[in-house]
């Protein structure tokens, strides 16, 4: 189990994340939707270790989460570009020992992408979903304890980013690691979330949590049951909007 | 079909060629004796060298070297600090921009007196005139590395001297290359006056005494080894250029 429990940030005396607590089973995926500004990277960067909170912990199966080994993808994508794709994937292991698994699985992962032959480029020579596909590569090819995501399909136009997000989802239903994604885009939070956790800004809060019953569903975007879903949780944000723009006005 | 090196080398030769046409031509027009043709130039070098000018180019190239080399070093130590320590920066940063403008030719006397008349003041010199580019240049290189690219590294556990090598140093290569580029010209120019007195080694000395004795044959074969030292140092910079920085060129 990942527990936050009771976590703010502080940055230059102003709070950017005011008592966040959840919990999210080991080996599911939980996607934060919320606005720009509502401190969902800053969720992610404190699950990744780069920035520390104020007040509260983070604990995962049992241990503080600085234990573990994290795999971080951030908006944009963080591709070294003067490493080659085949330097970029296994960098991690390069890095940290603990994490070289067997070059066979790292092999099939490659293949399963379709990028085993573009290992000897560099990421400018690549489209935007060939990336995409290389930073999905380097984040399962290290086998991380958790999986960190930072709108990671958000720079792909609807096609890619569709395809990219099956691939994610194969790619992680064979080893189903824990893993958090922040996204603005309520169908891929629909696609990738098991759980959805809904943020409101200024400061960043928890607005509502809810089970994604139509997660690992083959559906189509018009189907009635996610159109249905959806219209809820659109219902949410319009209401914290509109109790935001309340709190300004007055 | 010719190789990209072919190309590049026969592109030289073109550009080589051309510059001697133009001044053949200037020096035809003019037909002036302050103004020989490349011909009388190039002919009389085998007699400077007998007379002693290859001493004059040792001891050129060995301080521009030098000079280069140390502003490099505390030009990475102070972009280093003043980018990762915002104190630093701060302290620092009145102390860069107002002593940058200041024309340290002018300083000459003073660093005379200091540190006498012979080698030292020479690359004092040169070192302060470009060593406050450098800073500059690679304190801002550092700075525009995105700070995702340090997460990726630090989630996995990697030290700062990891992500120093891995992402600090090659991300900014290209810059201080660039930065090198533009103050070779420039330390090349300071080596000129300070060798103009106070010392009979070295071609800014040989070009000076050329004039003064009106041999403008001599003076001119002075300013072409000054500018074959430039281009060698240029040529340097470029090999390592293309040698470590593939990725930037695509």
């Amino acid at each position: 189990m990942l527990y936050l429990k009771n976590i703010s940030v502080l940055f230059d005396e102003r709070l950017i994340l005011d008592d966040i607590s959840f919990e999210l089973p080991k080996g599911d995926i939980m996607v934060i939707l919320g606005e720009s500004g509502s401190g969902k990277s800053t969720i992610l960067n404190l699950l990744a270790g780069v920035i520390q909170p104020s007040k509260g912990y983070l604990i995962f199966d049992n241990n503080p989460i600085d234990t573990f080994n994290k795999g971080y993808v951030p908006q944009n994508l963080g591709l070294l570009p003067w490493k080659k794709v085949k330097d970029n994937i296994f960098l991690a292991q390069k890095i940290n020992p603990n994490l070289a698994h067997s070059k066979k699985e790292a092999f099939a992962i490659l293949r399963e992408l379709g990028i085993d032959k573009l290992m000897n480029r560099y990421p400018a020579e690549l489209s935007g979903g060939q990336k995409q596909r290389v930073a999905l590569a380097r984040l399962f090819v290290s086998h991380p304890d958790i999986l960190l995501m930072d709108e990671p399909f958000s720079a792909l136009d609807t096609f890619t980013a569709d395809t990219s997000r099956t691939l994610f989802l194969n790619l992680w239903e064979k080893r189903k690691t824990t893993t958090i994604i922040t996204t603005h885009n309520l169908e891929e939070a629909i696609q990738l979330g098991k759980q959805i956790l809904i943020m409101k800004s200024e400061p960043g809060r928890i607005s509502k949590i809810i089970q994604n019953p139509l997660f690992g569903k083959e559906m189509a975007h018009n189907e009635f049951e996610f159109f249905e879903f959806a219209q809820k949780i659109k219902a949410l944000m319009a209401a914290e909007r509109t109790r935001k723009t309340a709190f300004h006005e007055n | 079909m010719k190789t990209k090196k072919q190309q590049s080398i026969q592109l030289l030769l073109i550009g080589l060629l051309l510059f001697n046409a133009l001044w053949f031509v200037t020096a035809l027009l003019f037909q002036n004796k302050a103004l020989p043709n490349p011909i009388e130039v190039y002919s009389i070098f085998p007699k400077t060298f007998k007379a002693g000018m290859a001493e004059h180019i040792w001891a050129s190239s060995q301080r521009v070297v030098i000079g280069i080399l140390i502003s490099l070093i505390l030009g990475i130590i102070g972009g280093v600090l003043t980018a990762m320590s915002k104190r630093i920066n701060q302290v620092l940063e009145p102390l860069l921009y107002l002593s940058y403008p200041i024309p340290k030719l002018a300083l000459m006397p003073i660093i005379m007196i200091v540190f006498g008349i012979g080698e030292t003041t020479k690359i004092v010199m040169i070192v302060l005139i470009i060593v406050f580019q450098l800073i500059i240049s690679i304190r801002d290189a550092i700075r525009r590395i995105p700070k995702e690219n340090y997460y990726v590294l630090s989630s996995i556990g990697a030290s700062r001297f990891q992500q120093i090598k891995h992402i600090m140093i090659p991300g900014v290569l290209p810059d201080i290359l660039s930065a090198i580029r533009v103050t070779v010209g420039i330390a090349i120019s300071v080596l000129f006056v300070t060798e103009s007195f106070g010392t009979d080694k070295g071609l800014g000395f040989f070009i000076v005494d050329s004039w003064m004795r009106l041999d403008y044959i001599s003076m001119y074969a002075g300013i072409v080894a000054l500018s074959v030292i430039g281009f060698l140092l240029f040529l340097i910079i470029d090999l390592v250029d293309t040698f470590f920085c593939k990725w930037n060129k695509i």
